[in-house]
């Protein structure tokens, strides 16, 4: 991995840390984004993002996602593990570059059907014992 | 490699009872299988012992297995402390019976144990180790699973009454074994009217937490010999135990594919196939578990596990019966015990001494058990098959 990684900036409305123990998010152009990685040797993407490629181990090449995927399933938590307020929906979304990512999933009033086009934010997902933020899946246009 | 039998087994009756310790688990089991294999203590040449979550709720990271054999008076013998998630027993048999295979030993105990009623955060899903990202955003087997059974009724037709007859199924199969931890009956209507967990999964769908152990003597063909174990024998026919691929992470959620792959590899070690399996032990930590699993064992087409349940073919006096002990939905998952008590169960069935839960003519049984999420894929896949020997 090049740059960026161990050292995601906070940002200050964002306050806490990505504590997630291989960073997924990046701070870039102004904007959070979800990171991946590609194995050189393969030129497969892989998420959460490897130090190094799983075929060539390789030095891993940083990946910024694409911002909008297709929901693959999604299911409404009504018991969640510790630090997470239930109900909440949760789910899989496929990326163009071929990973599924796992997030919450926030669209209102609006049932998540899987085959739904979803934006990607990042935000706070949880606060206890600690903030953490990552991705939550919105419908195209939604605020986080 | 040498054939490897199981010669005994035993368990401590799987419950939530806070003043059972590790130790107490293991003590139990542990005497039982070397009871019922008719040796003691200073047979055993090799121990290994399962489990998984020991250092968090207990604070004792190693040497569960030490402990436990210093409780039977265990000593001067290798003891090897395994952790695989929900695979740990498992694992630690498969240990037990490369050693004997490789001939390294004659007699080796296998226990697997834990004591879960220790964790933070009874009534919520248990988390899982090993998902260092999705774990920090909320992940839970509960929701995984939940999120296949969306799928699976989606492509398939699977319904939330055919997931339930999966609870009804195993807890009529529950109510004859003596270590089960839920006895009492249920009906679809009950599990429909439980509480939502997670999407369609609702709590009569996922498996209650509990302590327990399980524990087997396993022996050389010379040994039997040597300590007289009665016929009918049980031989391990196949013990696979194989890490996720991680590679496949657009697979559908329907299916997963390192079982498949791992059944495959266990169906050729032991020269049979699906159709050749008289009584299975199959992880249903979720009901739709064992649905989605049926199918990656070949034990029906795709999509077809709903149906199958439904059929009644799983059920006692069903063509393949599945989950006779009642599963981990009646016994409960302590994780380190789930894989040592499902081989006890085959034991008791190929032996014919399974009682009113007994599967006429058992002669081949296999148990399957996952273990823990990485990246997307199960982290463990472990898969035994056991065949009966009259002589």
């Amino acid at each position: 991995m090049s740059g960026t990684q161990g050292s995601v900036p906070d940002r200050p409305d964002l306050p806490g840390q990505s504590s997630l123990d291989r960073q997924v998010v990046a701070f870039v152009d102004g904007e959070w984004v979800l990171r991946g990685a590609r194995d050189p040797g393969t030129g497969q993407v892989w998420y959460p993002p490897p130090v190094l490629g799983r075929e060539s181990l390789a030095p891993a090449e940083e990946v910024t996602l694409g911002t909008t995927g297709t929901l693959y399933s999604a299911v409404e938590v009504h018991v969640g593990p510790v630090g997470f307020e239930a109900p909440y929906w949760a789910g899989y979304v496929d990326l163009p570059e071929g990973v599924r990512v796992f997030g919450r999933i926030s669209c209102g009033d609006q049932t998540p059907e899987p085959g739904m086009t979803l934006e990607i934010r990042v935000g706070v997902v949880r606060t206890d014992p600690t903030t953490v933020i990552g991705p939550i899946f919105v419908l195209p246009g939604a605020p986080c | 490699m040498r054939d490897v039998y199981i010669a005994g087994v035993g368990a401590a009756p799987f419950g939530k009872d806070p003043d059972r310790t590790l130790r107490t688990l293991g003590r139990v089991a542990a005497l039982e299988a070397m009871r019922d294999a008719g040796v003691d203590h200073r047979a055993v040449e090799l121990l290994a012992c399962g489990t998984a979550r020991s250092g968090t709720l207990q604070g004792r990271e190693s040497g569960v297995g030490q402990l436990v054999g210093w409780e039977v008076g265990i000593r001067g013998v290798p003891v090897y402390n395994v952790k695989a998630y929900c695979a740990s027993g498992t694992s630690a048999f498969n240990v037990a019976y490369m050693a004997i295979a490789g001939g390294f030993a004659d007699v080796a105990l296998v226990v697997g144990l834990e004591k879960l009623t220790d964790r933070v955060g009874a009534g919520r899903p248990l988390t899982s180790d090993g998902v260092e990202v999705e774990g920090d955003l909320g992940f839970t087997p509960a929701i995984y699973y939940a999120a296949a059974a969306e799928r699976h009724m989606a492509e398939y037709g699977t319904t939330s009454e055919q997931l339930a007859m999966v609870a009804v199924k195993n807890r009529r199969a529950g109510a004859l074994n003596p270590i089960a931890q839920y006895t009492d009956s249920l009906t679809v209507a009950d599990v429909m009217a439980s509480r939502p967990v997670v999407g369609v999964l609702r709590l009569l769908d996922c498996c209650p937490t509990g302590d327990g152990s399980a524990a087997a003597v396993l022996m050389s063909a010379d040994a039997l010999e040597r300590f007289s174990v009665a016929a009918p024998r049980v031989r391990v026919a196949a013990s696979v135990m194989r890490t996720g691929e991680y590679d496949i992470q657009q697979r559908a959620m329907t299916s997963f594919h390192l079982d498949r792959t791992s059944a495959q590899i266990a169906y050729e070690a032991a020269g049979l196939g699906p159709d050749d399996i008289d009584v299975a032990e199959v992880h249903d930590a979720f009901t739709i578990g064992e649905i989605i699993h049926c199918e990656d064992l070949g034990f029906c087409p795709d999509g077809e596990g709903g149906r199958l349940v439904e059929s009644g073919a799983t059920a006692l006096g069903g063509s393949l019966p599945v989950n006779t002990s009642g599963g981990l939905l009646s016994r409960g998952h302590p994780l380190g015990a789930t894989g040592v008590a499902q081989l006890m169960e085959l034991t008791h069935q190929l032996r014919g001494s399974a009682g009113r839960r007994q599967v006429d003519n058992a002669r081949v049984g296999l148990a399957h058990v996952s273990g823990g999420f990485l990246d997307g894929d199960f982290a463990t896949s472990a898969i035994t098959i056991l065949t009966r020997e009259d002589s």
